[in-house]
């Protein structure tokens, strides 16, 4: 293990009691993140992306509860801390961006109060003039312009775009390490997505930092990420480069979803039924009912991680039985 | 005679105390048997108001709208009911458009109780199981409740409901964008199956560009309520003539990783205010290839190519004119 991950989750493994059972959202899920990096988490609804942002952030709340794996950034284990250490460490070390910015933002309050809010909780009594000289600052790093004026107003009164990057300036002012964002595009219209992804990878590349990016758009991935991890009902089934991983997807799920995105004069694949249930984990694959490269050896013994296509760049794991010169000589079919 | 035929549809929302929202200016489009017309925006680009006003779920301020050349702005309530079995819709969000108290085969079967209400109780199952199994839902799912059905079912359902009244054009109001990619696909299947099986026409709004390009075979680019290009698929997919085309196209982040993406083509800002519309070329204020004659000519539909129609009186455009752009005149970029 490399001395310069600057996060890496460890066999992290989240639960929610719920009335029909223990719900498994977060499975023994490890990756890692680098500085100067941007890893994108993909997955479909209900595959356990969310819940493993939340987990890192120290945001599951009953009848949620983290019940094993480690969480260091900067080799301090997050779910040791306590309550009130963990809230220092989010804004402090951690900027969060979600996917709608006006549920982020006070709707009551002035944009410049939580600029204030954010730093006075952190770094204790600071003047209102010293607040403020910050939040210009970042807000025009961001590219905002007027700040002056936008700070003396509200939430309501800025467009989405705007809104998303007074998000992403408030997640900044403390000059955290890592960015985590949750869908931080999903909300906003296509010509303003490249502006926000874009400002997204300056801040993370430019300025040494790692983001982690949860997303189900496959474009978005491919073109910003360097790394991705593609979940499937709670477990990470395939890690690797993105140049490596959606140019020969090894595991089937991979290939699946790639080959579910639309394209003109192609027929589209479609995977077949849905992600399964959480609480009866199957005794094997939980992708085997769905798999069309699956064996009987699927459906009886769960896969663990192994390397894939050694001989390709960057560390590559899948988690399938199944060769993945067999799976990617099916993606080659369609091409 | 094509299908539709609508010509200098015209709305705008009055507020009170406040200015107008021009939403809908001047659009005129047609749409033959069996053909898909895809109205591609971002939001506020009127294309939703778009859709309503076919429906006569709003009424137009001015314009005409012909249905088999029939003027469906001049009937009132039982033409009008009668000539709603021929145009029927399917809306983005599928369980909040279901009736959460109702049995799917209840919702199903209502529009047919309403167009045919002497049809026998033994006819109308018939036909609710026979469209139900169209769309890819077990007969006894009709037994079910919406809350019951996952997200991908629910739009199925969605889409029996419009079906079962044998329509010749149904409008798809974002019909995939709130579902997972793997759903997505296949209910983008059952769409162009059940139209090459039926003949149907569909007016297809969406922001998307991939679901756009497996279902459609026109496509009218809208920015601040009016079409800004217009043609076959292939003309404006692969030889865009408006500037606001290119960068919409060039914002479609794709998720093969051998495609770089393009930096050189994206638009400075954001949409403008709708209530205020720009004098000229609505594009202007945003356009890096704007020249001065931009304000001052009208702003027209021309022929570029066969049945390709566009706006900007640069046209066509090189990749040189961007380059310059970008070098020079180009508006201020706020990142």
């Amino acid at each position: 293990m490399s001395e310069t991950k600057l996060l890496d989750v460890r066999g992290v493994v989240a639960n929610y009691d719920s009335p029909r059972g223990v719900v498994k959202a977060v499975n023994a899920v490890s990756f890692s993140a680098d500085r100067k990096e941007m890893v994108g988490i993909v997955g479909e609804s209900g595959c356990g992306k969310s819940a493993t942002i939340r987990a890192l952030l120290g945001l599951i709340r009953p009848p949620g509860k983290v019940v094993e794996g480690e969480v260091l950034l900067d080799g301090q284990d997050l779910l040791k801390m306590t309550k009130k250490e963990i809230r220092q460490v989010r804004g402090d070390k951690i900027g969060f961006v979600a996917q709608n910015p006006f549920a982020a933002l006070n709707p009551i309050y002035k944009i410049h109060k939580q600029f204030h809010n954010v730093i006075r909780a952190h770094e204790g009594r600071s003047s209102s003039r010293s607040t403020r000289k910050r939040a210009v600052d970042m807000l025009t790093a961001v590219g905002i312009p007027g700040p002056e004026r936008i700070l003396d107003g509200y939430a309501h009164e800025l467009s989405g775009g705007m809104a998303q990057r007074v998000v992403i300036a408030l997640a900044l002012i403390l000059d955290p390490e890592l960015i985590v964002a949750d869908e931080p595009t999903t909300a906003l219209d296509v010509t303003i997505q490249r502006q926000i992804l874009d400002l997204l990878r300056r801040k993370t590349v430019d300025e040494g930092r790692s983001l982690l990016l949860v997303t189900h758009d496959l474009g978005v991935v491919a073109q910003y990420c360097d790394r991705v991890v593609v979940m499937y009902a709670g477990k990470v089934v395939e890690t690797g480069l993105v140049s490596e991983v959606f140019a020969r997807p090894a595991h089937p799920y991979t290939l699946g979803l790639l080959q579910s995105v639309p394209r003109r004069g192609l027929k589209v694949r479609t995977l077949g039924g849905r992600v399964p249930s959480l609480i009866d984990y199957p005794p094997g694959c939980a992708f085997a009912d769905r798999c069309v490269f699956a064996i009987d050896r699927c459906r009886e013994d769960i896969p663990e991680l192994r390397p894939a296509f050694p001989s390709g760049r960057g560390v590559r794991e899948v988690r399938c039985h199944v060769n993945e010169q067999e799976v990617f000589a099916d993606a080659a079919v369609d091409r | 005679m094509p299908l539709l035929t609508v010509r200098g549809l015209t709305k705008s929302f009055q507020r009170s105390g406040r200015d107008a929202v021009h939403a809908v200016n001047d659009v005129s489009f047609e749409i033959d048997h069996g053909e898909t017309l895809a109205l591609i925006g971002e939001s506020g680009s009127g294309k939703s108001t778009i859709g309503r006003l076919l429906l006569r779920l709003l009424e137009p301020d001015a314009g005409t709208i012909e249905l088999e050349g029939t003027d469906l702005l001049a009937l009132r309530s039982s033409a009008l009911r009668a000539m709603r079995a021929k145009m029927q819709v399917v809306f983005q969000e599928p369980y909040e458009s279901l009736n959460p108290k109702m049995r799917v085969g209840d919702i199903v079967a209502e529009p047919l109780q309403i167009h045919e209400p002497s049809m026998s109780r033994t006819d109308l199952r018939e036909r609710v199981r026979a469209t139900l199994e169209e769309v890819g839902l077990d007969a006894d799912q009709a037994e079910r409740f919406p809350r019951g059905l996952s997200g991908g079912q629910q739009q199925r359902v969605g889409i029996a409901r419009a079906l079962i009244t044998r329509p010749a054009l149904v409008v798809l109001d974002e019909p995939t964008s709130s579902l997972d990619l793997s759903v997505q696909a296949q209910i983008l299947e059952i769409l162009h199956d059940l139209q090459e099986a039926h003949g149907l026409s569909y007016l297809y709004i969406s922001h998307d560009l991939s679901t756009v390009s497996y279902l459609a075979h026109r496509v009218a680019v809208l920015y601040l309520g009016q079409i800004r290009e217009q043609g076959p698929l292939e003309a404006v997919v692969q030889n865009p003539q408006d500037p606001y085309t290119q960068a919409l196209l060039a914002a479609f982040l794709d998720p093969d990783v051998t495609v770089a993406p393009s930096r050189s083509r994206m638009l400075a800002g954001e949409i403008p205010d709708p209530t205020r519309l720009p004098e000229g070329c609505f594009l202007y204020g945003r356009c890096p290839v704007r020249v001065d004659s931009c304000r001052s000519e009208p702003s027209v539909l021309r022929l570029l190519g066969p049945k390709h129609y566009g706006r900007c009186i640069r046209a066509p455009l090189s990749d040189e004119d961007w380059n310059d752009a970008s070098d020079s005149n180009a508006p201020g970029r706020s990142s």
